[in-house]
């Protein structure tokens, strides 16, 4: 009972796998102990069943049965390739053609060019303006007097509460 | 020459690729054989294998060999094969008492005596797969294959004293298999 915590030391020593300084320890304990002796017995020859295990192949026909079906495979992909391409290529336009209409129609018209045409000399146009000019000046002052009325005629809510009172 | 293969593979020459295949089916197919159970799944995964490698040829780096790639891939493509069948071929010993044949054979639990290497390994076979599924990873590479454990550790993507720890664990189990197996014989 008191070899228990040896079996895991055991089960990697037959296999090679512990450190030199453990493999030594181990060593040492089984050369005390009977009872892990015949465990070490026992595992070793088990390690040595499992590498013949993997000696073991399977019958020589399984080997060009699975080349055959990768190779045709590859080939098959490979001939599909282009025409899976172009399969993509094709569903991609069906599929960004209203996207690229929507995207050209959207585009502001270019910028009109402006022509500057030089005017006529300073003197003639203020001259020819004049009339214009006052009447322009005209309308921009009405809208000024009509607030200027509407703020007298409207009264003020305090105001229509003085007027209540 | 594997590296040279790799580059004629990798300019479409099938020719190139299918000797790749050829120098490492046997060690890819021998690996899941041993982890999936049965001859049938190991060779879907050899191809799954084989292909996904041919998928990424290209991207694959000259300077890395592509042994502890495959092996990696292969107990991939195992688990996943695995995932999707989600069944373990689980024989009870009884049956594998009829199956391996050893009616009538002497009745002591000696195996040192008695077996004949052949039945130590059908006996081994059924353990197997009885382990859990990490374990029996670790056993076939490190034990079946003959990989190193810093190999192993890689393939299965753990640590080496993860390996260790499942790899000792798995041994005592096929152990007591065996014992139980020989101690159920009448």
């Amino acid at each position: 009972m008191s070899c228990k915590r040896w079996e895991e030391s055991i089960a990697l020593y037959v296999g090679g796998d512990l450190e030199p300084g453990e493999a030594a320890l181990v060593e040492r304990h089984l050369a005390d102990c009977a009872s892990c002796c015949v465990l070490a017995a026992n595992l070793q020859d088990i390690h040595l069943s499992l590498r013949g295990l993997g000696m073991e192949t399977p019958e020589e026909e399984v080997f060009p049965g699975i080349r055959r079906r990768i190779l045709s495979q590859v080939e098959q992909r490979r001939r599909h390739w282009p025409r899976v391409a172009a399969l993509a290529a094709g569903f991609f336009l069906v599929l960004a053609a209203p996207a690229v209409q929507r995207f050209f129609r959207d585009v502001p018209p270019p910028p009109a060019a402006r022509i500057q045409i030089p005017g006529p000399p300073l003197a003639l146009r203020s001259a020819r303006d004049a009339p214009e000019r006052a009447e322009a000046r005209q309308v921009r002052k009405a809208p000024r007097l009509q607030r200027d009325r509407t703020s007298l005629s409207r009264p003020s809510p305090s105001r229509g509460r003085r007027q209540r009172w | 020459m594997s590296r040279r293969l790799l580059e004629l593979a990798r300019q479409v020459d099938v020719t190139a690729f299918e000797d790749l295949i050829k120098q490492h089916e046997r060690f890819v197919f021998g690996i899941a054989w041993r982890v999936l159970g049965n001859v049938q799944d190991a060779q879907d995964a050899a191809q799954e294998v084989f292909l996904r490698l041919h998928r990424y040829l290209n991207s694959l780096d000259e300077e890395r060999k592509i042994a502890p790639w495959l092996y990696q891939l292969t107990i991939n493509v195992c688990r996943d094969i695995r995932r999707r069948a989600r069944r373990r071929c689980v024989v009870p010993l009884e049956e594998l008492w009829s199956e391996t044949g050893f009616e009538g054979a002497v009745t002591t639990a000696d195996p040192e005596v008695i077996l004949t290497e052949s039945e130590k390994r059908r006996i081994l076979e059924q353990g197997l797969l009885r382990l859990a599924e990490r374990e029996r990873e670790a056993i076939v590479l490190r034990d079946v294959q003959g990989l190193p454990t810093a190999e192993v550790a890689g393939a299965m993507g753990f640590t080496e004293n993860t390996v260790r720890s499942q790899i000792s664990s798995g041994r005592l189990k096929l152990r007591a298999f065996a014992a139980q197996f020989l101690r159920r014989r009448p």
